[in-house]
């Protein structure tokens, strides 16, 4: 670990130097010869999730392709804050790209006023690498079978069934939410520290439901501990075939936890072009694809200008749920 | 015999030389982690988990687990020796450990630690062989109330914890409330003592705060002192323990062994507690409470024992029900899903081999565990007297190190200076750390579990008396507070009449 935060350490005086010796070079609007120097994606997650599991799959695609290494770092400070500021002010070249997901890239912007900038304009969008929908469980003794049980109880009885995220403005808060406002009802939120706790209680029925990634209650659900009620895609996903989207039930209303690679903004066109090329091919490997399809993960990339609009409408749509819901971190 | 047959499996599995190269890997990495400060088993894993990726599952979990442990063993080293506990659960070990040290009594420490480590890990390997499943129900039967009365007891211990003014100590655990509030909170979203600041939006790092209250504080009060312009010479009386510590941390350490195991099995804090809680319950059961925190082989012993078997109890969450108790068994559980192994109640049955491999491994590794430290203990031991002023600067860097890769950052590094700045005040006014941590560890929990549990029964206060397992540990907690007022009024109330007379 030491070599590789050496190794950081020289990239970062490297660019230094180099910005130095060739302040024509993000100028030239070329990508000719990028990258001739190692390349470091910071990713805003701890190791072993998603964001970072799959920045390592593409890192060794690109530095195979490239014949320069490709460096994954992890930055997990404050909710992901400490990683993209990193990242919107680093020189930008190229060498300096970021893992955004929608919490850090489409929710934080409405949720914390102390962001020291405009997600969406600190980034240039570069491609999307996958999502994962959220899944809603119930506990069996709720006697919640579906979405329209579900809506049925709660319009019953405002107010007396409680739900799991994973704290006050988490992606898992946001998605009920949406789902309250388009479903016209009122939950109970019940705000965890973490998924471990949250998933105990949502097995053991302290919780009634729960609002959590398809992985995660993904074995309890196999095993009747957890009844699914929806999957909140547009379509239903290969690992749960047998349970509806929550579109199904209310059309337009979907939940995608997106993750995307991002580069400063200011970084040469050519450039996040030819980023955005090489990892769509990375993305294409169907054995890549399959592996993440197991856990309930959708790999797909995207042109820069696609993934621009995806990401400015998911912004647009989670600033609004923010404001009707008067979710805010003060 | 069912246990039998699967232990049989499980043995055929982790025996195999391939496997027992991998433990042994991991046990070695494990206890160089463990010993230097600051590089925790989180860090670690998180960097080896994609060399992991083309080994079979088995091997890489066998590995990643022995880092796991081998880390709560190794950690007690440097807390012992240099006073500076690289995790929570090295903190009560320092207390007694470091003034064994102090008294030359460095050796005998840290075998006490190395036996009670590995008892510990033997007996709750089986524990969690035998009873996984049932263990399973007890964690299910803990909801937010439960977690919340548990916390007032781990409160209520962190008094006990210190030895000398009860007010001080009452102090401290509410400074440490404090400083576990810091950071947005998770309920409201409000920010609480940021003061702008990005990074303590999300609180301040444990590891920042131990490390600045024991090991700089301790360094800048050595260094500070006039009298050691000559080396602080820790005079080794004898290097193995005595029978007499012996007589004395064998009951210790199962009383330690059967509470972590227990407590390990909760996951979200459960943990965290044990090493205290044993800590605590020596000196309540202990003849001669006077001598805990001047060198109490039981208090080495106890709380080195709980670590270690919550370590490895702290996997049965995981195994039996895919939730993972805490950051390091989320990265397993990651290790496991790469392998296409889902975690949860189905691994018991679909993957014998891995689980059953992986519970006998535990066992091995232990065994690999005393059979590297013991032999060490005589090198550790002459490390200290290596004159302090070649030594300290070793201990900052490492330390530096160790900071800087929690988070890739400095920020890290300036909070545990500030934090031995103010551990060196804390010094000089005789007020002990160790309630402030504990404080700092459970408020957060706490009060994040008292609103849960007042959410879940739509703001009812009573639901902590009427559901039993809260009330029985509102109970405990009661009772441990007696103990420790009664006597005080006690006193007070015969220094009264003293007066009088």
């Amino acid at each position: 670990m030491i070599t590789r935060r050496l190794f950081t350490r020289s990239t970062l005086a490297a660019a230094a130097i180099a910005s130095c010796f060739a302040p024509t070079l993000a100028s030239a609007q070329t990508a000719n010869g990028y990258p001739d120097r190692p390349v470091t994606i910071v990713v805003p997650f701890p190791p072993a999730g998603p964001p970072d599991l799959l920045a390592r799959s593409i890192g060794e695609h690109l530095s195979k392709k490239w014949g320069q290494p490709v460096l994954v770092e992890n930055k997990p400070g404050a909710n992901g804050v400490v990683a993209t500021q990193f990242v919107a002010s680093a020189k930008p070249d190229g060498y300096t790209i970021l893992v955004g997901s929608v919490a850090t890239q489409a929710m934080n912007r409405a949720l914390r006023p102390d962001l020291p900038f405009d997600t969406l304009k600190a980034f240039v969008p570069v491609t999307q690498l996958g999502f994962t929908p959220m899944l809603i469980t119930a506990h069996p003794s709720t006697g919640i079978k579906t979405i329209p049980d579900l809506v049925a109880k709660a319009k019953a009885n405002p107010e007396s069934i409680t739900y799991a995220s994973v704290g006050q403005g988490s992606a898992a808060h946001l998605a009920a939410e949406l789902f309250q406002a388009a479903a016209d009802i009122k939950l109970v939120h019940v705000p965890y520290d973490g998924i471990a706790q949250a998933s105990l209680d949502l097995i053991s029925g302290q919780v009634d439901l729960g609002f959590s990634n398809v992985v995660n209650m993904l074995p309890n659900v196999k095993d009747g501990k957890s009844t699914a009620l929806a999957v909140t895609d547009t379509k239903r996903d290969a690992v749960l075939p047998d349970v509806p989207t929550l579109a199904e039930s209310y059309p337009g209303i979907d939940v995608r936890l997106w993750w995307g690679i991002f580069a400063p903004a200011g970084t040469p066109t050519p450039i996040v072009d030819k980023l955005s090329a090489e990892i769509n091919v990375a993305l294409k490997d169907q054995a890549l694809i399959d592996k993440w399809a197991k856990s309930a993960t959708v790999i797909v990339g995207s042109t820069p200008s696609d993934f621009k609009a995806m990401v400015d409408a998911d912004a647009e749509k989670w600033g609004t749920v923010i404001k009707n819901a008067k979710i805010t971190t003060q | 015999m069912d246990l039998f047959s699967n232990l049989l499996i499980g043995f055929e599995t982790s025996l195999q030389p391939a496997n027992l190269l991998y433990c042994f890997i991991g046990v070695v990495v494990g206890t160089a982690i463990g010993v230097l400060p600051g590089l925790g088993p989180l860090a670690t894993i998180s960097m080896l988990l994609p060399l992991t990726y083309s080994l079979d599952p088995v091997a890489a979990l066998i590995m990643l687990s022995g880092i796991y442990y081998g880390a709560q063993y190794g950690g007690s080293t440097t807390a012992i020796l240099v006073n500076l506990p690289g995790e929570a659960s090295s903190v009560v070990t320092a207390i007694d450990g470091h003034k064994m040290a102090n008294a030359g009594r460095a050796g005998a420490a840290l075998a006490i630690a190395a036996l009670a480590s590995v008892f510990a890990g033997t007996i709750s390997t089986f524990f969690v062989a035998g009873f996984s499943p049932l263990l399973a129900k007890v964690a299910l039967s803990f909801g937010p109330a439960e977690y919340f009365s548990l916390m007032v007891v781990g409160l209520v211990a962190a008094v006990i914890l210190a030895h000398g003014s009860l007010m001080k100590a009452i102090g401290m655990v509410l400074v440490g409330l404090v400083i576990g509030s810091v950071g947005i909170d998770n309920n409201s979203g409000a920010y609480r003592f940021t003061f702008g600041s990005l990074e303590l939006s999300t609180g301040i790092e444990f590891v920042s705060v131990a490390m600045g209250l024991f090991a700089f504080a301790d360094i800048i009060a050595n260094v500070g002192d006039k009298t050691s312009n000559a080396p602080i010479i820790h005079k080794i009386s004898r290097l193995w323990p005595s029978r007499q510590d012996f007589r004395d941390a064998t009951p210790a350490a199962a009383r330690g062994t059967v509470l972590g195991s227990i407590l390990g099995i909760l996951p979200g804090g459960g943990a965290a507690l044990a090493s205290f809680s044993a800590y605590t319950l020596e000196k309540k059961v202990s003849r001669h409470p006077e001598r805990f925190g001047n060198g109490a082989v039981e208090g080495v012993a106890g709380p080195e024992a709980a670590n270690n078997a919550a370590a490895q109890t702290s996997f049965i969450p995981m195994l039996t029900l895919g939730i993972p108790s805490n950051g390091t068994m989320a990265l397993m559980m990651g290790a496991m899903m790469i392998h296409n192994i889902a975690p949860g109640p189905q691994v018991i049955t679909q993957q014998p081999v891995l689980f059953w491999g992986l519970i006998t491994s535990m066992f091995v590794g232990n065994v690999m565990l005393v059979l590297l430290n013991l032999p060490l203990v005589g090198i550790w031991v002459k490390l200290i007297s290596i004159p302090y002023r070649f030594l300290y600067p070793a201990i900052l860097m490492f330390c530096v190190i160790g900071l800087y890769s929690i988070q890739n950052q400095t920020f890290e590094i300036m909070t545990a200076a500030v934090f031995g700045l103010v551990g060196y005040l804390f010094m000089r006014m005789k007020c002990e750390p160790a309630p402030l941590l504990l404080g700092f560890i459970l408020g957060p929990m706490l009060e994040s579990n008292l609103k849960r549990a007042m959410l879940l029964a739509k703001g009812d206060a009573t639901t902590f008396f009427t559901r039993p397992v809260s009330a029985i540990m509102l109970l405990i907690a009661l009772g441990l507070l007696l103990t420790v007022v009664l006597p005080q009024f006690r006193k007070k109330r015969e220094e009264v009449f003293a007066e009088d007379a």
